[in-house]
This record gives C-alpha cells, structure tokens and sequence, in this order.
C-alpha cells in the first residue's frame, strides 16, 4: 500500500506553483487555459510562460498534485489536442497547507505591526 | 506555418523527455499566445522575446533534471542487476580503452603532422643485404650519393652510439646518434641554446661536437650557460 505523503514535504511552493495549483481548484483546465486565469486573476502581475507551466505541470504530476483529466468538455468547443489537468486531494492539501503557511506568516507580521490596520502601506 | 516551424526549433532546447510528453501543447499554447498577441503594437517582437526567455530560464533546470533522474535510474538497475551493470560498465570501460589506444596510434602515426618541416621531402634510405635483412649506407656509399644525386638537398648519414658521458658528477650510459653536420639542416631545427653542427664538424680532423637532449642537458648540467658550453 502506498504510503501517505504529507504535502508539508512539498512546502514551500514557488509562487507560481501556487497559482497553477489555486487556477486548477474551481476545475480542470488546459494549460492555455492556465496561463489566462493566472494572468486574469492577478491582474497580469503574474504572467506564466509556456516554458514555466509546463516545467511546473510536469513537477505537480510526477509529485501526484495534478492529473491529467480524462472528461473534456464538448468536442464542438474544444481542441481535442489539448490535455486537461485537475486538482488531485494530495495537490488540494498542498495548496491548503501553502496557503496556511503563507496566511501564518502573515499573521506574524501583524503581531509585529508590520502590516494592518492603521499602517500605512508603502509603495 | 513557419511559426510552427519556430516554435518546434525553440522547443528544441528542452530535454527530449518534456518535448514527448509536453511539446504538442507547449506548441499549441505558443500557438495561442502568439495568436493573442502579435497584432498588438510591437506584439510579435515582444511575443518572442518573452518565449525565448522564458524556454531559456527553464532549459538548464529541466536538463539538470533529467540528468537526475537518469543517475537515479541507472542507480536502481545497478541495485536489480549488479551483474548486468558491472559487465556493462567493463565492456564500455574497455571499449573506451581500445578506442583511445587505437587513436592514439592512428593520431601519432598517420594523422598528426611531423614536428619538423616539409616532412613529406625526409625519406629514410637502407641498403638491402644479400640475405634480405636492411642494413645501412656505408660512409662511401654516402658519399656517392652525394656527389651522384644532386636532386637530395642534404644527405644525412646516422647510426647509434653507447656513449659514456663523464665529467662532473657520475658517469652516465648514454644512448646517442652520430650524425652528419647537415642532420639539423634536413629536420630544420635548431638547438634551444648554443650551435648546431657546422660542415666543419664532419672534416675527419675536427673535435667531435655533441648537443645534448633537454634532458640530459637538463639533468647533467646546472646552469643554461654551462650546458651551452658543453660541446
């Protein structure tokens, strides 16, 4: 029986890992399709290169964080070149536990005033 | 399409591995991108810039990659089937050796050049004896070419010597040539220090000169300007 992983050994993920991770958790998605909702939901400040998802799509799938989809949407309104990925639970506890790790950092620096309410943010 | 064309060369400098299993849709997602972008203003130029960066910044890690994964690989076989692996390992270790041992004579023999001038003009000359066996010139003989074969530039009489060196420190046995004047002629050298050989030196009343080796001069001699002096 294969061994459970703990997506800490995982941790932490690169900035963009996270966002291929967080863009795969409302559905599968081609890379394309990636590359568009990373772009889209950081208002462009985080741009994925072809080169970079997939060096990032083929970690997440040797590590089990994704797979690749086997229901496509309707033929009429796909390419049938392209693959599809989606979440696995170990990638979704790995995205979570990035997520938590990133949430306690900031955590620590509103103990320490650094970030907050009644603080000024500087450019 | 030669965008395709493009996007195939540049994929190109991605591991084979990622190009099997990623490159149709690395090249679709180019394909999408170049079709969003090239018609904006400077798009095109500015599409391929980013891309070239971007298979740039990946290409090393991916390689170091799948170098990994290979040493990991051949590590597990090595662990299944030690025998297999250590006959592997012989037969290309002594493969490797061949290969090198054979070039290195084919390299000294045929194909590097001889360290001296026009070695294609320098032919070595025997006599053949009644029983077959070579054997040199005689001194006459020599001289007959000489004065009958005004085609040769020079010709070189040699034959080995068992030479005693003595001096200071330890007498030595020393393997020598004795050579006409003209040998360093024919080769185009000339000593590192000090003369060569003058005709002067092949009249039968002459004090014999030697040039000694760099290394013999090296080991018998304590100072450039003494071994310069030791004709």
């Amino acid at each position: 029986m294969a061994r459970r992983r703990d997506p800490a050994e995982l941790l932490p993920l690169t900035p963009q890992m996270l966002h291929v991770l967080l863009a795969l958790s409302d559905g599968d998605k081609h890379g394309y399709a990636i590359i568009k909702e990373v772009s889209r939901r950081t208002a462009g400040q985080v741009t994925l290169g072809a080169g970079t998802l997939y060096a990032l799509i083929k970690r997440s799938l040797g590590e089990g964080m994704i797979v690749e989809s086997a229901e496509r949407p309707d033929p009429a309104l796909d390419d049938e070149r392209r693959r599809y990925y989606r979440l696995t639970a170990f990638g979704r506890n790995v995205a979570v536990a990035e997520v938590n790790r990133l949430e306690s950092i900031v955590e620590q620096a509103r103990a320490k005033r650094l970030v907050g309410p009644g603080r000024a943010r500087r450019a | 399409m030669r965008g395709s064309r493009r996007f195939r060369w540049l994929l190109r400098i991605l591991p084979a591995d990622t190009r099997e299993a990623h490159g149709h849709e690395l090249e679709q997602v180019l394909r999408d991108s170049y079709a969003e972008r090239h018609q904006a203003r400077h798009g095109a130029i500015r599409f391929w810039l980013a891309v070239v960066f971007d298979i740039l910044r990946v290409a090393p890690r991916q390689h170091a990659e799948a170098a990994v994964q290979d040493v990991r690989y051949a590590a597990r076989s090595f662990r299944r089937t030690p025998g297999f692996t250590l006959a592997a390992i012989l037969t290309i270790a002594l493969g490797t050796g061949a290969v090198t041992a054979i070039f290195a004579v084919v390299n000294a023999v045929l194909l590097r050049p001889l360290p001296y001038d026009e070695p294609e003009r320098v032919t070595l000359v025997w006599a053949r004896h009644p029983d077959g066996n070579r054997v040199w010139l005689a001194p006459a003989e020599l001289e007959d070419a000489r004065a009958n074969v005004p085609s040769l530039e020079h010709i070189v009489g040699l034959t080995d010597l068992e030479l005693a060196l003595t001096g200071s420190g330890a007498p030595e046995q020393l393997h020598a040539v004795a050579a006409s004047a003209s040998l360093l002629d024919v080769f185009g050298i000339r000593p590192l220090r000090g003369r060569g050989f003058t005709s002067g030196d092949d009249l039968d009343s002459a004090t014999r000169v030697a040039i000694l080796s760099d290394s013999t001069s090296g080991r018998r001699c304590s100072s450039p300007s003494r071994r310069m002096a030791r004709h």
